[in-house]
């Protein structure tokens, strides 16, 4: 024993030793957020407690080759190759996200569809970025996929392309989730006038038939494998966990999905991911590189959302609000409160909350179909 | 190092992405529409 531990802290080189604590520090950073900041806690705690346990000296969390060709298999890897590495997890994860989704009030204003589209703009003008930055195509289109805004697709998309900075998109991707409400409101201002902000949108609650509701999963996921037969597996899980919700049938499976199964899923992906927030791979300028560009990807999202209000505008009787175009970002339901709060703080009887629902659920559809464009470029 | 001519060439694929998924998301919209009028709400 005593011998272990003399071999922890001798062997180690001083660099190696500064790499560990500077990864003790990340975890705690990301533990801090979790718990304080109450940012993403599902995911950033256990990927925060992860970054700590596989950066300890010789690990047995994780994979360490002993006496050369022999190796001691880790548990971390066990589960990041049975779930992370065949992106069989955020599949699973986004059977539990379709079920919690009503999609009803996009059903009721179909026209929010479009801003959905509009706030993805971000994924693609991140990928030319990227590029500009010296970073390889396939790497560029995996940083990209941080302007989803969706932690499931970003994982997906990263692990499908083989890219090398998984972990770094993947703790961008959802560090953003968190901060949409610190990120979007001053880029919505720059991008709008007071008067455009107080535009008011009355909303009017039409029902929506149970037919509807139910073919709607369907036909989304048959039309988006014919365009883009790469995004079938993100749409179809998505929209499979939707169907359970709202076929009316299967009211306890739903509730299962929504509740323990994505609780289930999201500890392993937390948990599993953290074996690539090794010192030595995590550690990089490019990391940093990465945070910024992850930033870009959320503010240009936002951008394109409020221009094409803006654009609608130029040509409709009723004005929209530019502001729920930047609920169009998947990050839901953050981006949809952000602006319905800064509706009220224009103007105090300025209800946006239902029309900002419908885009930001568009958003969620729209993601998951611009990470498989990505996959149709790339993959 | 900046590579401006990788960024110059990606940048056909900010068309193409864009293009792609206004296309999609439109026949979806429109099949919305469709839906919501072949099953109204009673």
């Amino acid at each position: 024993m005593l011998h272990t531990l003399l071999r922890s802290f001798i062997e180690p080189s001083a660099v190696q030793w500064a790499q560990w604590l500077a990864m003790w520090a990340i975890g705690g950073i990301l533990i801090y957020l979790a718990v304080n900041k109450d940012m993403e806690p599902a995911l950033l705690l256990p990927m925060g407690f992860g970054a700590i346990l596989v950066n300890l000296p010789f690990s047995g969390a994780v994979t360490q080759a002993v006496s050369g060709a022999v190796k001691e298999v880790g548990p971390l890897d066990v589960l990041f190759n049975a779930g992370i590495a065949n992106e069989l997890f955020p599949l699973l994860l986004f059977i539990g996200i379709g079920a919690m989704i009503d999609f009803g009030p996009l059903l009721s204003n179909p026209k929010l569809f479009m801003f959905g589209a509009a706030a993805q703009f971000g994924i693609f003008f991140t990928l030319s970025m990227a590029r500009l930055f010296g970073f390889s195509m396939v790497d560029a289109a995996s940083i990209s996929i941080i302007g989803a805004a969706d932690g499931p697709t970003a994982i997906f998309v990263s692990q499908f392309l083989g890219s090398s900075y998984a972990p770094a998109i993947l703790v961008a991707a959802y560090s953003y989730m968190a901060l949409v409400p610190i990120i979007q409101p001053p880029v919505i201002r720059l991008m709008t006038t007071p008067a455009e902000r107080r535009i008011r949108m009355p909303y009017v609650q039409t029902s929506v038939s149970k037919p509807v509701r139910i073919l709607f999963p369907i036909l989304i996921t048959a039309i988006a494998g014919l365009f883009a037969p790469k995004s079938v597996a993100l749409v179809g899980f998505l929209m499979f966990g939707n169907l359970i919700r709202e076929c009316g049938v299967l009211n306890s499976l739903s509730e299962t999905a929504q509740k323990e199964f994505a609780n289930i899923i999201t500890l392993l992906l937390g948990l599993s991911i953290s074996v690539k927030m090794q010192a030595e791979a995590f550690l990089r300028p490019q990391t940093l590189l990465i945070m910024a560009l992850g930033l870009v990807a959320f503010v240009f999202d936002t951008v394109g959302g409020v221009l094409l209000g803006k654009f609608i505008n130029l040509f409709a009787k009723n004005k929209v609000n530019p502001m729920i175009g930047a609920a169009g970002i998947s990050a839901f339901p953050m981006a949809a409160r952000t602006v319905h709060k800064m509706g009220l703080a224009e103007d105090k009887q300025n209800f946006l909350l239902m029309h900002a629902a419908g885009a930001n659920v568009a958003g969620q559809i729209a993601s998951v179909i611009a990470g498989g464009l990505v996959l149709a470029f790339f993959g | 190092m900046l590579d401006v001519a990788a960024f110059v060439d990606s940048l056909k694929y900010l068309g193409y992405g864009l293009g792609g998924i206004f296309v999609i998301i439109g026949l979806l919209a429109l099949m919305v529409v469709a839906l919501r009028k072949i099953f109204p709400a009673k």
